[in-house]
């Protein structure tokens, strides 16, 4: 409850504070003095609500009013807070003379607010050199400083004294190749800057070198302290003739203060050069920026005196060479190391021409760059003793600041060629002390025959191929014949195996003729009874197993039921009959065994063996 | 008691054939060293006879064969030195000192003659062909014949290798075949194969002297003998043309 009468009595507050903040609309300018072409910032701010929609702008001749933005802000001063909304222009003065920029309206519920006219002195010349003073509660007063002159360079046109690009050369006489390096440098006073991009300019008849990374420095110019960023490049003149260089134009992000109705905060002391992207306090507004130009000649090279070898190396050098090693063998090589160093342009430095008879054999020079040097490394290579120094080299080149031709001459250097040892001599390899070429020096070689061989090796016999022989292919057939045995063998074995009834009809003759022996043995020993027994036996078992009948099931009727069914002889069918008959009755009442019918006995089983055997079953 | 007897003229046979052999061997070692000997003193033509000699006797090695052609290269006989590097390499076809003779000797064979394209010409037959002897190649036709009743036969008994045994068996009678195919060849070319052992000569039409002239053979040029009559061979050169030439101009790779 009580929580309750806190936040009403707070927001009853809150209420009647913005009911008693006071609405009005404003009308500022960055400075009210400005030349033709020079753009100032003109600002509307509506206190009291942020809500308020842009006020109307009046056409003024020979203003151009540009809206760039707004920004709101709210603040609490006392107890009372405060709403503003500001909107920002960019007027950009066509003519000279005096303007009254204004007045403005706006329409806010229901009611009509007016800022009164704010005056503008546009002069005709160049940007005012009188002191301003600021309008702008956020912008402090300064004085500007007068627009600044250089020897040697103009500013160019159209640019603020608080931001100008100006462009520098160090000389505007120059020779081809010389080289000569461009200053372009960015002035700032009071203001923010970002995305800072690199100048760029017209450079007809120059070769452009990089540029060198951007420097910060402050910088006092005719009593003003600014903050300056400094690109340098190298140029290099290609074609003679006079040329324009510039003007150079640079690209960036212009940021400001976001206007504010309350206290403002001043931008100095914060970095000019801003390079983060989020500072969101600051309002960023694109710019280009142009500098002055600058006339250059280039010269030709002086027809008088210029050397036989000159070869268009132009700049202050120093030039030294020597020999690494200075004792060698015939065949070894020699390195010749050339060093030119110093000021100037070390692309237009060729290799020094390096004259030895024919008593050398010498190979391409190897170039490196380091720095401000740049070092030739010749191979040369003495293919006899009698090759005492390596001759003299020369470097010529330009000197454009005393404007005149020199010669630097090296050697001649005394060396010491001995003969290779025996050993080392045919084919040898070199390597250079560079560690990364090979050289083969070229060999003389002998073409023949390989020499004779020594051993005899292994005899072969004079007899033809051994396809053509018989016993070769008397082994390849029974190679072939032993896999067919072994094949149909195989397959006999696999029956006998997994058929029982195959296996049954094959040993059904062999198991007889057992069966029948030892019925015979029985005979032979008297034994009538055993010989019966032996008979129907065999006959039983061998029958059965002809027709793969199980053991115990099989009977003389139903023997000769099956047997008379594959159209057995009737004589054999009684022959059967007769056989078991007299089996049985010799088992069962001995009485009519007599020796006679014992054989046969013997000799109707056999037949009937014999004739089964034949049959097909 | 009979059967000893055969065992002991067994023994007696085999070590007096042994005896012969050895003797025969000593004999050739001896005839080879001579005729080394004679070449290295530069004197070709008596180390020609020598080598010779040990060839009558029905011996023969690669490295006699590569001897006799250097003696006869050396004593500027192209031809007999083609003729003999060959002989060297149908019996040890990868012996690199034959391999690099016989190919500088042919590379002084004038007149070259491409050679027909076609089915032998095929680089995997020729790489084949180029490596192995006949001997070779048929010993391996024969074992890859021998392998695939192996492999059959394991197919037969191992029911689970029944499958695999068929791939395998496919994959050796295509090799069987490819082998058998080229081995063909080879002993056919072997067989025909001569080289032209005169400085030039002169292929007829006819087998008679005053046909007329088709085309021209050089020494060691090499030809194919397709028929012969009396004292004429009927040769066909690497580029099929063919035409008739005396038996006494080219000599044959294939002696006997």
């Amino acid at each position: 409850m009580k929580k309750f009468f806190i936040f009403t009595l707070l927001g009853v507050l809150l209420i009647s504070s913005l009911a008693l903040a006071q609405n009005k609309l404003e009308a500022s300018l960055e400075s009210t003095t400005t030349a033709i072409g020079e753009p100032v910032y003109l600002y509307l701010t509506f206190s009291g609500s942020s809500n308020v929609p842009e006020p109307t702008i009046p056409a003024i001749d020979g203003l151009k009013i540009k809206r760039i933005g707004s920004s709101t802000e709210m603040s609490v001063v006392n107890g009372v807070i405060t709403q503003s909304i500001t909107y920002t222009y960019l007027v950009i003065p066509g003519k000279g003379g005096h303007f009254d920029i204004g007045p403005f309206f706006v329409q806010y519920e229901g009611k009509e607010y007016r800022a009164i006219p704010v005056p503008l002195l546009v002069d005709q010349g160049p940007a005012s050199q009188t002191s301003v003073t600021r309008r702008v509660p956020s912008q402090p007063t300064a004085t500007t400083a007068p627009r600044p002159q250089f020897s040697g360079s103009d500013v160019a046109p159209y640019r603020s004294d608080k931001i100008f690009l100006t462009m520098e050369i160090e000389k505007r006489t120059i020779y081809i190749n010389e080289m000569v390096p461009v200053t372009i440098k960015l002035y700032v006073e009071g203001m923010g800057l970002k995305d800072i991009e690199y100048p760029v300019y017209s450079h007809e008849g120059f070769s452009a070198g990089e540029f060198t990374k951007p420097e910060r420095k402050r910088e006092n110019f005719r009593g003003m302290r600014y903050d300056t960023l400094e690109f340098r490049q190298d140029l290099f003149g290609i074609k003679e003739g006079d040329y324009v260089l510039g003007p150079a134009t640079l690209s960036c992000k212009m940021l400001t203060r976001k206007q504010t109705s309350g206290r403002r905060s001043s931008i100095f002391g914060v970095s000019v050069f801003i390079d983060d992207p989020f500072s969101s306090g600051f309002q960023s507004y694109p710019i280009e920026l142009e500098s002055n130009e600058i006339p250059v000649t280039i010269l030709p090279f002086p027809a008088k005196d210029k050397p036989k070898n000159f070869k268009g190396a132009v700049g202050n050098f120093n030039f030294d060479a020597e020999i690494i090693p200075s004792e060698v063998k015939v065949g070894d090589p020699i390195t010749l190391k050339m060093t030119i160093s110093g000021y100037g342009n070390l692309d237009t430095v060729t290799a020094p021409e390096v004259k030895v008879s024919d008593k050398f054999k010498i190979y391409e020079p190897q170039v490196t760059k380091k720095g401000s040097r740049k070092i030739y490394e010749q191979i040369l290579i003495p293919k006899t003793v009698e090759v005492k120094e390596v001759p003299k080299v020369s470097f010529s080149f330009f000197n454009p600041i005393k404007k005149k031709y020199e010669t630097d001459v090296e050697g001649p250097f005394k060396i010491n060629v001995a003969e290779q040892p025996e050993s080392s001599q045919g084919m040898k390899m070199v390597t250079m002390p560079l560690g990364e070429h090979v050289f083969y020096p070229k060999e003389e070689i002998g073409e023949d025959i390989i020499h004779i061989k020594e051993s005899l090796g292994t005899i072969y016999p004079e007899d033809g191929f051994i396809g053509e022989k018989w016993y070769f292919w008397f082994f390849q057939v029974l190679f072939l014949l032993a896999f067919v045995g072994f094949y149909f063998t195989y397959r006999k074995r696999e029956r006998i195996r997994t058929d029982r009834g195959y296996a049954r009809l094959l040993k059904a003759p062999k198991r007889a003729r057992k069966g029948l022996q030892k019925a015979k043995n029985y005979l032979a020993k008297n034994d009538t009874l055993k010989f019966y027994d032996a008979i129907h036996g065999t006959l039983e078992e061998y029958l059965g197993n002809k027709f793969n009948l199980p053991k115990g099931s099989v009977t003389s009727k139903d023997l000769e039921k099956r047997l008379s069914s594959l159209g057995c002889d009737e004589d054999i069918l009684n022959k059967l009959k007769d056989v078991f008959s007299k089996c049985e009755m010799a088992r069962y009442a001995s009485s009519i065994s007599e020796e006679q019918d014992h054989e046969k006995v013997l000799e109707e089983v056999r037949k009937i063996i014999d004739y089964v055997e034949k049959m097909r079953i | 008691m009979k059967f000893r007897k055969v065992i002991y003229l067994a023994v007696l046979l085999l070590i007096s054939s042994g005896l012969v052999f050895g003797q025969g061997a000593v004999s050739d070692k001896r005839l080879f060293t001579q005729a080394n000997t004679y070449y290295e003193n530069g004197e070709y033509d008596k180390a020609i006879a020598e080598y010779d000699k040990i060839i009558a006797s029905g011996r023969v090695s690669a490295n006699l064969y590569y001897n006799l052609a250097g003696a006869y290269f050396k004593s500027g006989e192209l031809g007999e030195a083609i003729l003999n590097y060959r002989r060297a390499l149908s019996l040890e076809p990868r012996d690199a000192d034959i391999n690099a003779n016989y190919r500088f000797a042919r590379a002084m064979v004038q007149g070259k003659i491409p050679e027909e394209k076609g089915f032998w010409s095929w680089r995997g037959f020729k790489l084949y062909s180029r490596n192995f002897t006949v001997n070779e190649m048929t010993l391996l036709t024969a074992f890859a014949y021998i392998i695939i009743l192996i492999v059959l036969a394991l197919g037969i008994v191992l029911p689970q290798f029944k499958r695999n045994s068929l791939y395998i068996a496919l994959i050796l009678i295509f090799f069987a075949v490819y082998s058998a195919m080229v081995t063909w060849h080879k002993a056919k070319v072997e067989d025909l194969y001569a080289v032209t052992v005169v400085p030039k000569t002169e292929a007829l039409f006819g087998p008679f002297s005053t046909a007329t002239k088709f085309f021209t053979l050089h020494e060691g040029m090499g030809v194919m003998v397709v028929d012969s009559k009396a004292g004429w061979y009927k040769v066909k050169r690497a580029d099929g043309k063919i035409g008739w030439v005396r038996k006494d101009d080219v000599k044959k790779l294939h002696i006997g």
